[in-house]
């Protein structure tokens, strides 16, 4: 398939399976690049990343290459990473400092804003060639906006702006900053890289898929039971608390429940919906927040319940385990997830040491966990190469969805509710 | 960072030392995980950092931090038959050398070992090389030699990986 019009999309997608094309031709993938990642609010990166004038970080919008910085006047810039003279990616780092971006072919130079500050040999350029310090700049992003230090592109002008495309999901990002004492994170802490020969989408799936651990992780899982808790910050610390709800029961997932809407988006709650942590460390921090909000406040941001939230098409972040990550489409059957580790300011040290702990345990590219889901997706490419059974299924749970005041539907955690609103956003964007 | 040998070694203590990290490799390709992690004292941790400037595993995550329970536990997964990121199983080919005792510690019973390695592995139908430098400081049990920790600098350590199943 390499044409596809909006009839023929319309037929990969029914209510609760969808073709094996949306996963392996690369026609579609190619319209997602333009009908998906052209126009959906993208995640960029948080401010924290660029704290200072000339600080930026490279990222991508779906495969184009960006650069997020902090301009002269503080404003945060997102710009295209490419020369406009003869198209070479301008920034070869993850991150840096600058006073500007020079093109190392031919020394065309940059503001941070994106101006064309200099290009060597101005005098013999044809006289009508438009050298102008804005049209000829570093390409601009159509559409920035923010929340709560969380930066967001959209390369299309046109469409919804940032907060009413997050709808729900805005209490997402509340719940995470509003948990750390002094209402703000920083993305101190590092993170990860990962690449898989898969299609994108098996990632965004698995983000809230609770019936995969006790089978995908069932080595890991039965490979800790009976550990006892350790006493330092390495990993037996967590491989008691974590790695043993990897092997839980259905029941137990379906109690956290998920949450979906049409937009795509999507979080699960809590591990232990109701129950309280106990402990030092975690009075020392509501005490902390207790202080800055008063009690009644505090327990009100304690008790919303989301453990993980997906913002479509690609951008998850994890209250209780502080990171986010995001999954960048490279080809219709590779992909690169990047990982970033924060930490909530005010909070005891401890307490942020512990996520540290969560991610190498969890979320490594080593990790007995993340390598088993990597694992999984290029087997499930591998397998979508097969004709005559053309469709993937997702209706677990499929009687079960509940309809919410906020637009969205509830189900138990097992439900493949999530998905189902996945692809029904994905048709949406793909047809409209 | 770069250190002088350690003065007035024992050629026949280094013999042994080398032959220590040549066993811990041929232990790891021939899938021999639980011997592996008995070579490793019961404080021992085993460190492989994310970033190439990484000085910190507390403040920072890493590649791996393990403790020897978390060892252990790494070992049970890889013989689960459940195991997936292991089905079909990795075929390892660790080389070691360049090897250098750096620092004798008289007190503690404790050598410090630096050596270049190199990790051929192949799975399912893909080949892939590691390298880096390995930080070993060994630590004289009962006449034999164990390792109190290791840490291992990846040249790569903050590429976008596949999964990691097997260790350095």
């Amino acid at each position: 398939m390499s044409e596809h019009c909006a009839s023929q999309i319309d037929k990969l997608i029914e209510a609760d399976r969808v073709h094996r094309d949306v996963y392996t031709a690369p026609g579609i993938f190619d319209l997602e690049m333009a009908r998906i990642f052209g126009r959906s609010w993208i995640w960029i990166g948080h401010a924290s990343q660029v704290a200072s004038i000339g600080d930026f970080v490279t990222t991508r919008i779906g495969r184009q290459p960006v650069i997020m910085v902090r301009h002269g006047d503080g404003q945060i810039k997102v710009l295209i990473n490419r020369c406009r003279h003869r198209g070479v990616r301008l920034c070869a780092l993850d991150r840096g400092n600058t006073k500007q971006f020079r093109c190392p072919y031919h020394g065309w130079t940059y503001r941070t804003d994106g101006t064309l500050l200099t290009e060597p040999l101005r005098d013999v350029f044809a006289k009508d060639f438009d050298l102008d310090e804005e049209r000829m700049g570093l390409t601009k992003v159509a559409r920035v906006d923010s929340y709560r230090g969380f930066v967001f592109a959209n390369l299309t002008p046109g469409g919804a702006d940032l907060m009413p495309n997050l709808g729900p999901m805005k209490a997402g990002i509340d719940d995470i900053c509003d948990r750390a004492p002094e209402g703000e994170i920083a993305f101190t802490g590092g993170g990860f890289k990962q690449q898989f020969d898969a299609n994108w989408k098996f990632w965004v799936e698995n983000m809230i898929d609770l019936d995969h651990p006790r089978f995908a992780h069932v080595a890991a899982s039965s490979a800790a039971r009976g550990m006892e808790p350790g006493s330092d910050y390495v990993t037996a610390r967590a491989a008691n608390r974590v790695l043993n709800a990897f092997g839980a029961s259905s029941e137990f997932w379906n109690k956290t429940g998920v949450w979906a809407n049409g937009d795509g988006h999507g979080y699960m709650g809590s591990l232990a919906p109701g129950a309280e942590p106990d402990g030092d460390i975690y009075l020392r921090y509501k005490a902390a927040l207790e202080e800055k909000h008063g009690p009644e406040r505090a327990q009100e941001i304690l008790n919303v319940s989301r453990h993980n939230n997906l913002l479509y098409p690609n951008f998850n972040f994890q209250t209780s385990f502080q990171h986010v990550k995001i999954v960048d489409p490279i080809t219709v059957d590779h992909s690169e997830v990047r990982i970033f580790a924060f930490q909530m300011k005010g909070a005891p040290e401890e307490m942020n040491r512990d996520a540290i702990v969560y991610l190498n345990t969890v979320q490594s590219p080593a990790s007995i966990i993340q390598s088993d889901d990597f694992d999984i997706y290029e087997r499930q490419q591998q397998g979508l190469t097969a004709q005559g059974s053309d469709w993937v299924y997702f209706a677990r749970g499929a009687e079960g969805d509940v309809a919410e005041d906020d637009g969205g539907f509830r189900a138990v955690g097992t439900s493949e509710l999530p998905m189902r609103k996945q692809f029904q956003a994905w048709r949406a964007l793909m047809t409209e | 960072m770069a250190q002088q040998p350690a003065a007035r070694l024992d050629l026949e203590v280094f013999r042994e030392i080398e032959a220590f990290i040549y066993y811990e490799s041929r232990l790891l390709d021939e899938r021999r995980f639980e011997e592996w992690a008995a070579l490793y004292t019961d404080d021992a941790v085993y460190w492989v950092p994310a970033a190439p400037d990484q000085t910190s595993p507390i403040d920072s995550v890493s590649i791996i931090y393990d403790d020897k329970p978390s060892m252990e536990v790494r070992v049970r997964r890889l013989r689960h038959p459940d195991a997936h990121a292991q089905v079909p199983p990795s075929r390892t080919s660790h080389m070691a050398g360049n090897i250098m005792v750096d620092a004798l510690d008289e007190q503690a019973r404790e050598y410090s070992v630096t050596s270049q390695f190199q990790m051929l592995e192949y799975r399912a139908g893909r080949q892939r090389a590691f390298g880096g430098t390995s930080d070993h400081r060994l630590r004289r049990v009962k006449g034999g030699l164990m390792v109190a920790s290791k840490t291992v600098r990846l040249i790569n350590c903050d590429a976008a990986f596949r999964g990691i199943a097997i260790l350095f």
